[in-house]
């Protein structure tokens, strides 16, 4: 078993995993040895109830959502998980009419494979409000924590393409053509080890259950599965079907009038099809963060 | 069993106000002065580490090398009031608070914060706004939004080169006899160079999560308050009655500030685009800047509370949201019903526009023969009926 090198205690390891967090004294090291650096998280600011709340009036705010929404929801399954983040700080420098110019960002990238191509891909962090890592935090609130299977060497890599593009983007926006692209020079100069506390959340609505994610530490929506008005759909349905039957009965005038049909057809089919999508559709998913 | 115990007020190693206190089992001679003593070693540290598993794993280590047989130790932190001394819970990313026992506002640092803020508007007018439109207001809440603001001077230089193009008219060739004349565009290009000037007004909200339903309409209008009806400073005892709904900052004014340059930059770079444009005739295809050399001197930073209003109405069963600001509750976003009458209509247009595509292309073929103009008319037709189709599901009208 992996002992810690701050502590000596012993660390257990899950397959996959090439960084440990020591649930003694917090210290996030490498499997293979070595300390990676300064392990932060997001703290706890939330309760689950309070989340739920900050959805219900989020969700709220999409009209297709039903208006008995907040009283007819109920909490049913939820689970607090500390997501890996490495937050990387990154330098650009490149050369523009003889004057150097400087710009520098903050890139944060999933730490663990799961977590790309879901919501969790596209959560930016700032490391503002964040504290050392406490194990006891974790325990505290019930979380689970997932350990980075993404290497740090790895992070710096993926980091560095992504803040290129950024500070590229920034010079391209300010500077036009003048600025070359091939004379852009990236560094790193910081890395830290971040984990961010998120609900995944499970509610029924009439039956029916629905996901949300948000962060624990700000209440940010991440994702959100809302359903849609039994009205709305029904009406939707009513439209579609009865687009479809027109479009059917003006067939027999094909030979009489041919693109009078095929133009109405093809029109009517579109709505017909258009509506049926919309009322079949029984929740709206949205990966949008938070208004603003 | 029981535990000793120590409590101190103290300082941290990043200048933070906080009383720190410690628990350990099981208790002996000697361990609460040890304890105290500890604690104040600890407060050296930054705060972040305070909340830390090692801080805790340390103070073991430490007492045990003082002989200590203890099991564990815990240790907790607080913020501190400089005013009254009141023991104050915050978030982790709170930069400047209000006492809400003392009505005190300041950083976390200790700094007094004069806190400026317009005016709310009142429930009752917002009720009455609302039910002159003939809709019921279902719920509403009051919070102080925290903004940054600027006052800055903007001075850059820049060269630059420009890409337009010039018509001209010229003589027809050697072999015209008519001696008629015909237009020529000729591409040029020419380096300009300049300086921009200005003095500017940015507000940036102080917040991380910006949970302000029209946040930007919100920022633009805090930027156009400033100069038009600037707030007024809050009394300790009007902070301390507004203190439980105002959003408390988590951007620290020297982060706050980076950004404000970062976008003042951006103005200026814009602006000297512009103003290079200007200088040329013609009709310009592109300008880049070849050197820019901007400056940005802040006049004034100030923390500012915008009263904003969130509330949600409701109108013939449906409910929708909006938000206003201001003592003159000046509506920033808003939903506006899109009824199932509306919609309907919205859809029985789309059918009429297919047949009436339908039609339009019938006709036109038969008076024709040709193919293609009835497919361009059935084409228009029928994008106006998708137009139509699509709108009717929009999920309503955001004003």
């Amino acid at each position: 078993m992996p002992v810690c090198p701050y502590c000596g205690g012993s660390v257990e390891q899950q397959p996959g995993e090439v960084v440990l967090t020591c649930p003694y004294c917090g210290t996030a090291f490498a499997v293979g040895g070595g300390e990676v650096g300064e392990h932060l998280m997001g703290s706890v600011n939330y309760a689950v109830q309070q989340v739920l709340d900050v959805f219900r009036s989020w969700a709220l705010r999409m009209p297709e959502t039903p208006n008995d929404f907040s009283g007819a929801t109920r909490l049913r399954d939820y689970r607090l998980v500390f997501y890996p983040y490495w937050v990387v700080q990154v330098i650009g420098r490149t050369e523009i009419g003889g004057e150097v110019e400087e710009e520098s960002v903050e890139v944060s990238i999933p730490a663990h494979r799961s977590m790309l191509r879901t919501p969790l891909e596209r959560l930016r962090l700032s490391l503002t409000g964040k504290i050392y890592y406490s194990h006891r935090h974790v325990v505290q609130w019930n979380g689970r924590l997932v350990n980075p299977s993404v290497s740090p060497a790895e992070a710096e890599g993926m980091a560095k393409s992504v803040g290129w593009q950024s500070i590229a983007e920034r010079l391209r926006r300010k500077f036009g053509g003048s600025f070359s692209r091939g004379e852009l020079d990236v560094v790193v100069t910081d890395r830290y080890l971040v984990h961010v506390p998120v609900y995944d959340c499970v509610y029924e609505y009439r039956g029916r259950s629905y996901r949300f994610m948000a962060d624990a530490s700000d209440a940010r929506i991440l994702y959100a599965e809302v359903p849609i008005e039994l009205k709305f759909r029904a009406a939707a349905l009513a439209s579609g079907a009865l687009s479809l039957a027109l479009a059917a009965a003006l067939l027999p005038l094909l030979l009489n009038a041919p693109l009078f049909t095929l133009t109405c057809a093809a029109g009517l089919t579109f709505v017909g099809i258009f509506s049926l999508y919309k009322g079949l559709r029984r929740e709206v998913r949205t990966v949008r963060f938070f208004e603003s | 069993m029981g535990e000793a115990s120590a409590y101190v007020a103290a300082t941290t190693g990043d200048g933070r106000l906080v009383y720190l206190s410690a628990k350990a089992s099981p208790p002996q001679p000697g361990l609460e002065q040890a304890l105290t003593s500890l604690l104040y070693e600890l407060a050296k540290r930054k705060y972040s580490e305070l909340l830390g598993d090692r801080v805790r794993v340390d103070a073991l280590r430490a007492l045990r090398a003082m002989g200590f047989k203890v099991d564990d130790v815990l240790i907790a932190v607080s913020y501190r009031c400089p005013q009254c001394g009141a023991s104050i819970q915050l978030t982790p990313e709170i930069v400047v608070y209000v006492c809400p026992y003392c009505g005190w506002a300041g950083s976390v640092f200790g700094e007094v914060v004069s806190l400026l803020a317009w005016p709310a508007g009142r429930r009752e007018d917002l009720r009455g706004l609302v039910e002159r439109s003939g809709c019921e207001l279902v719920s509403a809440e009051l919070r102080y939004v925290p903004f940054w603001v600027f006052e800055a001077h903007v001075d850059a230089e820049y060269v630059a080169l420009v890409t337009y193009q010039e018509t001209r008219v010229v003589p027809g060739g050697p072999f015209d006899r008519e001696r008629s004349t015909r237009v020529r565009v000729e591409t040029r290009r020419t380096r300009v160079s300049g300086r921009v000037v200005f003095d500017s007004v940015k507000a940036l909200p102080a917040r991380f999560a910006v949970e302000i339903y029209g946040g930007e309409q919100l920022r633009t209008w805090v930027q156009s308050m400033w100069y038009y009806g600037p707030p007024q400073r809050l009394s300790a005892e009007e902070a301390k009655r507004f203190a439980s709904s105002i959003l408390a900052p988590e951007l620290s004014e020297g982060v706050a500030r980076a950004r404000a340059e970062d976008e003042l930059e951006d103005d200026a770079a814009a602006e000297a685009r512009w103003s290079a444009e200007r200088q040329v005739g013609g009709s310009v295809v592109s300008v880049q800047l070849l050197r820019f050399k901007p400056s940005v001197s802040f006049k004034r930073a100030s923390l500012v509370f915008a009263p904003y209003w969130i509330f949600t109405y409701s109108r013939g069963g449906a409910l929708y949201t909006g938000s206003a600001a201001g003592p003159d509750l000046s509506k920033l976003k808003l939903e506006l019903p899109l009824s199932n009458v509306e919609r309907a209509a919205r859809l029985l247009g789309s059918l009429l526009a297919v047949f009436g595509a339908g039609v339009a292309a019938e006709l036109t073929f038969r008076a024709t023969s040709d193919v293609l103009p009835p497919l361009l008319v059935a084409g228009v037709g029928l994008i106006v009926a998708v137009k139509l189709a699509t709108s009717a599901y929009a999920p309503a009208r955001v004003g």
